[in-house]
């Protein structure tokens, strides 16, 4: 396999999981911006240590392993004064293996598929939002709008994407019980 | 949602920041990696990817309130992690629900890039699930567009010539270009041309071809399917359930009805066609076309931008157009900045008191163009004085991005931000503007998806040049001469109609 069909995989895997992995290092943090650094590391050495990974075996077993260690000794650093138990530790990732969230019919899949469907300028709304965690007056700044109607905007894309994923499930629902 | 919005979001930018350090160092080398060469699957591993020389202050620190905090933390989480996963609707009662909820797809700027492969040429009392998936009575089908109707009829006509009419509550995917996939609800379907055979309705429990005929299908509150056929004969094909269900294939002749049910026999599930009695109502034929009553206008022009007659005047008045630059993009005027479009004749608006511009626009970015324009000739014509004309204007971006609709010669522009239209990027939006000679006042209407007026306002235009007539002028479409204010975006259906 050429390097860029490693990473073709690779980013493909990573895409398939990344709320998954996301979800669980944020479980142990507690910190989005820790977070954010600790996913970028973990994907960082599942690049590294990709050729070690065996096609078919599982991906995000793997990965959480990986999550498991760097998020443990990242808190050790951060936060010493805590002590963190590898048994705790374990016990959640075990606890944590069936909690999928990429499987169809989730609530997290269908949310991902609505999302697709949003406009750029919607996508865009969301990431100032959630992702650079501004409020609705700073968005309002940085568009050039009104806070007010930045918060309708924000109210009409949530609102929009409730029902979007409400459809979606009984959409999903729909066609499992029919073709099963 | 908050939470799962921010988790997605958030994963989704991480992966892209890792994805682009990848590409720009595939042999990327992490600094602390060389504990992590121990096998993966070993849970008890310990390694410290980061400063080690803590480690040892680690011990000291191990008394119960840490544990006790560590033990809350991964309990939270725990708890966050499963409502991450956890549903929050109850299927069951959303079957009338999701009627209303739709699918977005209609206003996503994917629009544009799409396959188009037919045309709405019919609705009556459309009710959407979302007002956003509306659509205008002749708008463009793209390959991959799903209509949510909650009630009301819709008819689509394929470039193949096939005809479908959707009877709502119905879900119905423009799946390939000449077929859909129709999740609940009804629908008729008619081909008439030898093009289009081979037609293909797919429901989630069978696919119904047609082989040249009139039928409906039905998929019913309990997923099962009905299909009848009018005229002509239909092969309907049954979708494998887990066990093969003979017969898979049925040939239905006209005036035959049958269902697909699945039925449990000896605890196995079979999917079986049963013949039955026709138990819904197809609905055959758009009912009465509701023609806007005669208002009074005469066309003038009107550029479709369709097909092989890009740039020729549907009216049948020959206002033809010389294209200068602008592009065909899904049969409308695409224009990027550079391109223009002008009447190859004058259009002589002079014996009209009031004068109806309407038009459909797609914007691609918000800043100041020119939509149209009349007077406003190409650079060295003489057409030099401009009567007519519409601005996506963006003064300010916090309070003056409008469409401004103006006569006169332009120049009293500043003055006229008090008729403030915010226009939309990437979604088609209907726009028609009433110009009265008369009272010298501009009625201004905003129509935005499926004919419905959302904003109307009236407002007096050109304090500068108050013309004593309209006149007789080239339009212009995406410039306002060849020197300023490109347009970029896609226009549509321009339509020029005056009353005596």
């Amino acid at each position: 396999m050429n390097n860029q069909d490693r990473h073709s995989l690779f980013s493909q895997l990573v895409a398939h999981h990344q709320n998954e992995l996301y979800a669980y290092i944020f479980a142990i943090a507690r910190n989005w911006d820790d977070t954010d650094d600790l996913y970028q590391t973990v994907c960082l050495v599942l690049w590294s240590k990709f050729d070690l990974f065996r096609p078919g075996s599982s991906f995000f077993a793997w990965a959480r392993q990986i999550a498991k260690i760097t998020v443990r000794n990242f808190l050790k650093h951060k936060q010493p004064w805590t002590q963190v138990s590898d048994e705790l530790l374990d016990a959640f990732t075990a606890s944590t293996l069936d909690a999928r969230c990429s499987r169809p019919g989730s609530y997290m899949t269908a949310l991902e598929r609505c999302r697709e469907k949003l406009t750029g300028d919607d996508e865009r709304l969301l990431n100032l939002r959630y992702v650079e965690d501004l409020g609705s007056r700073q968005i309002g700044d940085r568009l050039g709008r009104p806070q007010q109607s930045v918060c309708q905007s924000l109210k009409r894309i949530r609102r929009w994407l409730l029902d979007c994923v409400k459809m979606e499930l009984v959409r999903q629902e729909h066609s499992r019980e029919t073709l099963s | 949602m908050h939470a799962a919005l921010r988790l997605q979001l958030r994963a989704t930018r991480a992966t892209k920041k890792v994805n682009q350090q990848i590409n720009s160092d595939p042999a990327i080398l992490i600094a602390d990696t060389t504990d992590l060469l121990m096998p993966v699957t070993s849970p008890t591993v310990s390694c410290d990817c980061f400063a080690t020389a803590f480690r040892s202050a680690f011990a000291l620190f191990s008394d119960g309130a840490p544990l006790a905090y560590l033990l809350a933390t991964v309990i939270t989480g725990l708890g966050l992690l499963i409502s991450a996963v956890t549903y929050v609707s109850q299927p069951k009662q959303l079957g009338v629900q999701s009627q209303k909820n739709a699918e977005r797809l209609a206003t996503t700027g994917e629009e544009s890039k799409q396959f188009v492969v037919g045309r709405i040429t019919g609705m009556v009392d459309c009710q959407w699930a979302n007002p956003e998936a509306e659509d205008v009575n002749g708008a463009n089908v793209p390959l991959g567009r799903k209509y949510v109707l909650s009630s009301g009829l819709m008819e689509i006509t394929y470039n193949t010539g096939a005809m479908v009419i959707l009877q709502g509550p119905v879900m119905y995917e423009v799946e390939s270009m000449n077929g859909g996939f129709m999740s609940m609800g009804r629908l008729t379907g008619k081909v008439e041309n030898p093009k289009a055979k081979g037609f293909a309705i797919r429901t989630p429990t069978a696919c119904v071809t047609d082989l040249g005929t009139e039928f409906g299908v039905e998929v019913n509150k309990e997923g099962h399917t009905i299909s009848r056929v009018f005229r002509g004969e239909v092969e309907l094909r049954v979708v494998a359930s887990n066990i093969a269900s003979p017969p898979a294939v049925r040939v239905l002749h006209a005036n035959e009805s049958i269902l697909v049910k699945d039925s449990v026999d000896h605890g196995d599930l079979h999917r079986v066609i049963v013949t039955a009695s026709p138990p819904v109502e197809f609905v055959r034929e758009i009912p009465g076309r509701t023609k806007r009553p005669s208002d009074g206008f005469d066309l003038i022009a009107l550029w479709r931008f369709n097909g092989g007659a890009f740039l020729a005047d549907s009216s049948g008045n020959g206002h033809s157009l010389v294209n200068h630059g602008a592009k065909q993009v899904d049969n409308a005027a695409s224009f990027d900045r550079t391109g223009m479009m002008m009447s190859a004749d004058a259009i002589d608006l002079t014996p009209y008191k009031k004068v109806r511009i309407s038009w459909r626009q797609n914007l691609a970015s918000l800043s100041n163009h020119v939509i149209w324009g009349q007077g406003y000739g190409a650079e060295g014509s003489p057409y030099r004085t401009g009567v007519l004309a519409a601005y996506v204007s963006v003064v300010d971006r916090s309070e003056h991005v409008g469409i401004r609709c103006t006569t006169g010669n332009g120049e009293g522009m500043d003055d006229w931000n008090r008729d403030q239209f915010f226009p939309t990027t990437h979604v088609w939006e209907d726009y028609a503007v009433e110009y009265d000679i008369t009272t010298f006042r501009a009625d201004v209407v905003r129509v935005f998806h499926n004919g419905r007026h959302l904003v109307s306002d009236s407002f007096t235009v050109g304090d500068g040049l108050p013309p004593d007539s309209f006149v007789k002028a080239p339009f212009c479409l995406g410039a306002r001469n060849a020197q300023s204010t490109w347009f970029t975006g896609q226009i549509d259906d321009f339509k020029i109609e005056g009353k005596r």
